[in-house]
């Protein structure tokens, strides 16, 4: 099957017909529904720019398995180049797109299992490459979006899945046969799940034997019966809803990645479709190995939704009459700094990227954790440069409705003019753009996907190698090692 | 005259300074005897690989004719204003073919 374009896409996720709910209503058509067009438009765009001459070189990559081209988002990085490239392709599309675009949390999910299966089986002599592998091929072919279905309920945080009141709280197996597995729990958060076609079930953290039953990776449709997605609310998510396109800020493609709750009711799961059940010992590899994958990618997106945050902020700038203010040019600088220091940390992780035994290559982890740490701190730091910048009417504007009206709608053109030469409206657009992409569910984004920041913590410290920077100092100070034997 | 056939490769454009596609159609317009095609074309005559940034992390397509190369604002390796890149673009095909610009 040829590579899907945008249309093609749409068009797949009519026959799925998944169980979706929202704002207290079963959704008939989501292919078709107002609040999720913002998302579909976004992951639209992925298959998109795989056709478009101009960025068809960074948005494809050539299979390992069939040799044949496919989507990059769905390739084994087989080199430290496509570690570089899948960096600068997520800086290209989140540059266009503003917001998420869903489609790497799926494609690390891939990347992760597919060497930690190979691993696995190494050692234990299991049978689970292959049937990855297989099931690669298949979303390789059809040219399928897959969900990275990780993070569990967890309940009591400081209690192990098994510990659990709810035993539900984390996905687990509760009956085997012949012919596959039964799953139960659910997944949180999952990025862009109501349209994608597939979704790969990870653990979320690493277990201990009495886990066994939460140590489980597998795929499944997001139809598959017994699945149930609710769709989270999102700031001003409403807006989308009727009223013009203005004060959504970026009607287009929305804000983050449309994430949902997705309960897995007693959902079988055939044997083909099973990569792990049980294996407890791996479970804390593969959440590494995903997270360092994931955690990679945030100084290739944010950079390229901080190009447009600097961008508008800059008109903003120009706007209000204040580009050439010393104070200002110097706040834009700090926004380039910023923006470029995490591209710098995802470019980095890349380039220091290994092999592993599969034949997959691996990014480094301690850079690829230090990106999304600073991550975390920096694009707050941006989204307050740009509000500093901005101005108040980013909080302040009346609405589109107001600006249209025939009484008041004089008053808000008026009063609402930066320079001459600008229209109000367009001053409004760019507001609107700066607040839909600063504040509430787009910052929270920052924090939390991909792991909070002390999960990043943990892993900078286990990789920190304390040791020799201990021996390094004690070089310096003239101390002598002593003879542990003595 | 038969029309030269050229075969365009574009990096991706992921932070470009210079717009290859606004390039290759200004190009396009200057001189009618050449065809700006896909590179994929079986029938290229010459390569233009077009990067938008002096990193030029294009994946070379194998092609053993003539090449010519744009990288951020360097043609053919020489630093070219940007409003005459696609003067530069045409004038190197053109003396790669033979012919006098
Ligand atoms: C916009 C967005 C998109 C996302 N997309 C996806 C997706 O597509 N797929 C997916 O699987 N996940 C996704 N996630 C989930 C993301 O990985 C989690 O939000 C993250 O791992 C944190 O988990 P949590 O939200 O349950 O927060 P919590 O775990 O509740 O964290 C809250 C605080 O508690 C602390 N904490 C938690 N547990 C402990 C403990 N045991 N001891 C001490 N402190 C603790 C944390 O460090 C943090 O400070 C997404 C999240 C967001 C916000």
């Amino acid at each position: 099957m040829p590579l899907k374009d945008g249309k093609a896409y749409r068009e797949s996720l009519q026959p799925l017909k998944m169980n979706v709910y929202a704002f207290g209503e079963k959704i008939e058509n989501v292919a078709e529904h107002p609040l999720f067009q913002p998302h579909i438009n976004a992951a639209a765009l992925t298959y998109e720019l795989a056709h478009d001459p101009l960025t068809e070189d960074l948005v494809t990559a050539t299979s390992h398995l069939t040799g044949l081209k496919i989507s990059r988002f769905t390739h084994i990085h087989q080199s430290t180049d496509d570690l570089i490239k899948k960096v600068k392709m997520l800086r290209l599309i989140a540059g266009r797109t503003g917001s998420c675009f869903q489609r790497c949390v799926g494609w690390d999910a891939m990347n992760a299992t597919y060497s930690v299966t190979y691993e696995m089986d190494q050692e234990l002599g299991t049978g689970y490459f292959q049937r990855f592998r297989n099931f690669l091929q298949y979303i390789q072919e059809n040219d399928l979006m897959l969900a990275g279905a990780m993070t569990d309920p967890k309940g009591d945080r400081g209690l192990s899945p098994a510990k659990q009141v709810d035993p539900d709280m984390f996905v687990r197996v509760v009956a085997k046969n012949e012919a596959g597995i039964v799953i139960r729990g659910a997944k949180v958060h999952q990025t862009g799940i109501i349209n994608s076609h597939e979704m790969l079930i990870m653990p979320t953290m690493a277990m201990a034997e009495e886990d066994v039953d939460y140590a489980v990776c597998c795929a499944l449709p997001t139809n598959a019966p017994g699945v149930i997605h609710i769709f989270g609310r999102q700031t001003n998510d409403e807006r989308r809803l009727g009223g013009g396109d203005i004060d959504q800020g970026n009607a287009r493609y929305g804000t983050v990645g449309g994430e949902a709750l997705t309960v897995l009711n007693d959902v079988f799961v055939p044997w083909e479709r099973v990569f792990m059940c049980g294996e407890y010992q791996y479970a804390g590899l593969l959440v590494e190995r995903f997270a360092s994958y994931h955690r990679q990618n945030y100084g290739g997106c944010k950079a390229g939704v901080s190009d447009i945050i600097i961008g508008a902020t800059t008109a903003m700038a120009e706007y209000n009459g204040v580009a050439k203010a010393s104070h200002v040019r110097d706040k834009v600088v700090e926004m380039v700094h910023l923006t470029e220091t995490l591209y710098c940390g995802s470019i980095a992780c890349s380039c220091e990227g290994a092999v592993t035994p599969s034949g997959a290559f691996f990014v480094n982890p301690l850079l690829a954790n230090t990106v999304k740490q600073n991550v975390t701190r920096f694009i707050y730091e941006i989204a307050r440069l740009s509000h500093d910048v901005s101005g108040g009417c980013i909080a302040t504007l009346p609405s589109e409705q107001d600006l249209r009206h025939d009484e008041v709608g004089k008053y808000v053109e008026k009063y609402f003019k930066g320079v001459d030469g600008v229209p109000t409206e367009e001053r409004m657009r760019m507001a609107r753009l700066v607040e839909n992409m600063t504040g509430g569910t787009a910052l929270v984004e920052s924090m939390h996907g991909a792991g909070s920041p002390q999960a990043q913590r943990v892993m900078i410290l286990r990789q920190a190698n304390l040791g020799h920077k201990v021996k390094l100092a004690k070089e310096l100070a003239g101390i002598k090692e002593r003879d542990s034997k003595k | 005259m038969r029309r030269i056939r050229v075969g365009v490769k574009f990096c991706g454009h992921c932070n470009p300074l210079l717009d290859g596609g606004e390039m290759v159609t200004a190009a396009a317009l200057l001189d009618d005897r050449i065809d700006f095609v896909s590179w994929l074309d079986p029938e290229l005559q010459q390569l233009l690989i077009v990067s938008g940034c002096p990193i030029d992390c294009v994946e070379r397509p194998p092609f053993t004719g003539e090449v010519v190369h744009v990288a951020g604002q360097r043609v053919d390796g020489k630093m070219t204003p940007l409003p005459e890149v696609p003067d530069a673009i045409v004038r190197s095909i053109l003396r790669r073919a033979g012919i006098q610009g």
